[in-house]
């Protein structure tokens, strides 16, 4: 981008071909929406690919190849979320629409995702560009048993709206026409009245801009990064401080962002006009589907499918993966034939010292190390992926969410604040990104918090319920009580600490249908590999720990110098602390060793559900800790961590007091 | 890039992932935190771009690929057989 303010040199990423200098033609769209297969198929084979300049991202541009739009410029601009931007991809976007002479803007949507389609086309419409809709994917949308009216959705934002599948070519053909001769949309979202005051005070004082001067007005109060460029080129010098200070004054109105507020009310537009558009077909499915469908979510019967789930989850994952499996293959296997042979032939090689005690002694990296992650860990692993997989090809796991999501509204905490939750139970640490989707600081550090507190992984969660299942099923009650006890606790004390607007926790639900087995497989073994490829090494690091503190020394006086917490407050043999020096580098590593202890008969029921419910209360996982770093800096981390490691001994202790006085698991 | 590099789209030929939260499918990965993540380099998994949902990416997973050679191989055997 130039620094100089004349337009000729704001329009300096035109790429200089005739097409575009008479105006061109935006493809603009959700990501994965088929603007790539969309593009191509307006334009032609071969397209020039390049650098958007000052940025490393890429933008293709092409001719179109239609006679109505002959030799006019199509460039196809990155896939956007929301507009202000939040990364460089979607800058470049709001960049061409903001700078390049447009002749029309051509959105690609998605028809099988109306509401998040319209979102996008509200922003879109009152840039006051010409604009054509093109609903892609409409084929999917029609097997989902979908239908969009889409004279209604003409009628209501005043453009063209035209249903396509660009990967067959329907319905593209009609597009260059209706681009060629389309218009700006009549659609104009209300704005809360302080917004649109300060927008309008705002338009007096913007230049002229190749877009609507109300929707630069926005742009500018949502404080978008290239409005600001782009106001600060071109704006005479002495509006800006006035400019800067309308929008710090309409800022210190709202207790959230302004780009917050503007996408909230269109949203809501959304939300009000998709049911009028969306056409559900009824025909589709059997009669158990469609009643399944709508038990899932139920807000009544929708709770036992959920128990029901999660019991045959329990059955298949702790007593068949970690009864059965474990059984045959860590005792049978590993302990009575695998490990005895390697012990043998490791020791008659080396001889009896400290590398064959490294390789094959009590913390050894085969014995120990290896032993757990394939011969305990793999087992249940394997069954928990498959199941989880199922859960996700059946469609269920955002049913699970919804259900779930009740029991946190009970208690008022704020919806976005779930979607982290949920989404930890893909990756903690890639959860703890998502929390960037939350308004202020104090809901960003609640969510973080929550999520290391009490949110396993669905690797984590398959070890300990696992480990749990294969004891029995009221630890299994237990542990899951305590667990979401805690996650219900502090959430409420959170929002009540932090009260504030309730948002809706927002998941698109895909239909419910018959898992696949191929996919199932293919989710399981994939899962699979990147579970071992990530605690394999780590586990081995903390053998190794482990061992040089066993022939160092360090190891008994560590363990004497938790004994007064591990013994006195939770109830639990000395050992155990080894076990929690695990549980640092990895909670389920940590678990693991617990396993093996109550296995070996080291440990009662209460012992073990004390200890487990300790233990998941650890931070998750190292990588966990170094994204809190990164996110919300070393002083979020290190306080968190501060919290969490007391927090989770003193519940443990709490608990084991609470099942001595019932006297369970003695 | 070469900053105008002349190049044929590809068709949706990518292999598609389906979301295992939302039952969004898409061929790319898109998530604007990724590049702050200290796990990023080698990251095996895959993020949706409609819900951020994540999970590991099969189009890395060399197990899969293995698994399905062995399934190609077994039944070039089999047809190699039967003639």
């Amino acid at each position: 981008m130039s620094a100089t303010s004349s337009p000729a040199k704001a329009n300096c990423h035109s790429t200089g071909d005739e097409g575009l200098a008479k105006g061109g033609i935006a493809l603009v769209g959700n990501p994965n929406v088929g603007k790539s297969v969309m593009f191509q198929r307006l334009t032609g084979r071969y397209v020039t690919v390049s650098n958007f300049p000052g940025t490393t991202v890429d933008v293709s541009r092409g001719s179109a190849r239609d006679a109505a739009l002959s030799g006019v410029s199509v460039v196809d601009t990155p896939g956007v979320v929301s507009i202000p931007a939040r990364s460089e991809d979607e800058a470049v976007t709001t960049r061409v629409l903001l700078n390049e002479p447009l002749r029309a803007i051509l959105q690609v949507g998605d028809a099988k995702n109306l509401r998040r389609t319209l979102v996008l086309s509200a922003q879109l419409a009152e840039l006051g560009r010409p604009m054509v809709l093109a609903l892609n994917m409409y084929d999917e949308a029609e097997k989902a048993g979908v239908s969009i009216d889409k004279e209604m959705l003409q009628e209501l934002i005043g453009i063209p709206v035209r249903t396509t599948v660009a990967t067959r070519s329907e319905g593209v053909a009609e597009l260059p026409e209706l681009l060629s001769g389309a218009a700006p949309s009549s659609l104009r979202i209300d704005y809360p009245q302080a917004i649109e005051d300060s927008a309008a005070k705002c338009v007096e004082l913007l230049p002229e801009a190749p877009v609507d001067a109300r929707a630069l007005a926005m742009l500018w109060l949502a404080a978008d990064d290239s409005a600001e460029t782009w106001v600060s080129e071109h704006a005479e010098t002495e509006t800006l401080p006035r400019l800067r200070e309308l929008r710090g004054e309409l800022e210190s109105q709202f207790d959230r962002p302004v780009s917050t507020v503007l996408q909230e009310a269109r949203i809501e537009w959304s939300e009000t006009i998709a049911p009028q558009l969306l056409r559900q077909s009824e025909g589709r499915g059997s009669w158990f589907m469609r009643m399944l469908t709508k038990g899932t979510t139920h807000p009544i019967f929708g709770i036992p499918i959920l128990a029901a789930v999660l019991y045959g989850m329990y059955w298949f994952v702790g007593v068949f993966g970690a009864g059965t499996l474990v059984g045959l293959i860590e005792n049978s296997f590993f302990g009575e034939t695998l490990n005895p042979w390697i012990v043998e032939n490791v020791q008659a090689l080396l001889g009896q010292n400290v590398v064959s005690d490294f390789l094959v002694g009590d913390y050894g990296l085969w014995t120990m190390g290896m032993t757990y992650a394939l011969a305990l860990i793999l087992p249940i692993v394997t069954t928990f992926f498959l199941a989880f997989s199922v859960l996700e090809d059946s469609g269920y796991l955002s049913r699970m969410a919804v259900v779930s999501n009740r029991l946190f509204k009970v208690m008022g905490l704020n919806g976005k604040a779930v979607l982290p939750m949920v989404l930890g139970l893909g990756c903690v640490t890639m959860a703890t990104l998502t929390t960037r989707i939350l308004d202020t600081k104090r809901e960003r550090a609640l969510a973080i918090l929550l999520l290391a507190l009490a949110v396993p992984c669905s690797a984590q969660l398959g070890v300990i319920l696992g480990m749990l299942g294969a004891i029995s099923f009221s630890a299994t009650l237990i542990w899951s009580s305590v667990v979401v006890g805690v996650l219900v606790l502090v959430g409420a004390i959170a929002a009540r600490l932090m009260p504030g607007e309730q948002a809706t926790l927002m998941i698109e639900m895909p239909p419910l249908r018959v898992p696949v087995l191929s996919n199932v497989l293919t989710k399981t073994f994939t899962r699979l590999e990147w579970y071992l490829r990530e605690v394999i090494p780590l586990f081995l690091l903390g053998t190794a720990i482990l061992f040089l503190l066993d022939i160092t020394g360090g190891l008994s006086l560590l363990i004497s110098a938790l004994e007064p917490l591990v013994t006195g407050w939770l109830g639990l043999p000395a050992a155990a602390g080894a076990a929690f020096v695990l549980g640092f580098l990895r909670r389920d590593f940590g678990a693991t060793g617990l396993f093996v202890m109550s296995t070996q008969g080291a440990l009662t029921a209460q012992q073990v559900v004390v200890a487990m419910v300790t233990i998941t209360l650890f931070i998750p996982c190292v990588a966990s800790v170094m994204m809190i770093a990164r996110e919300r800096g070393t002083r979020v981390a290190a306080a968190t961590t501060a919290f969490v490691f007391p927090f989770a001994f003193l519940v443990g202790g709490v608990l084991y007091r609470v099942l001595d006085a019932v006297g369970w698991g003695v | 890039m070469n900053p105008a590099l002349e190049t044929i789209l590809p068709m949706a030929s990518a292999e598609v992932t389906i979301c295992g939260l939302c039952g969004h499918s898409y061929s790319e990965s898109a998530h604007s935190g990724c590049q702050s993540c200290p796990m990023n380099d080698g990251c095996l998994m895959t993020c949706c771009p409609n819900c951020g949902y994540s999970a590991p990416d099969p189009r890395n997973s060399k197990l899969l690929a293995a698994a399905r050679g062995i399934g190609r191989f077994a039944k070039r055997g089999r047809r190699e057989g039967d003639r």
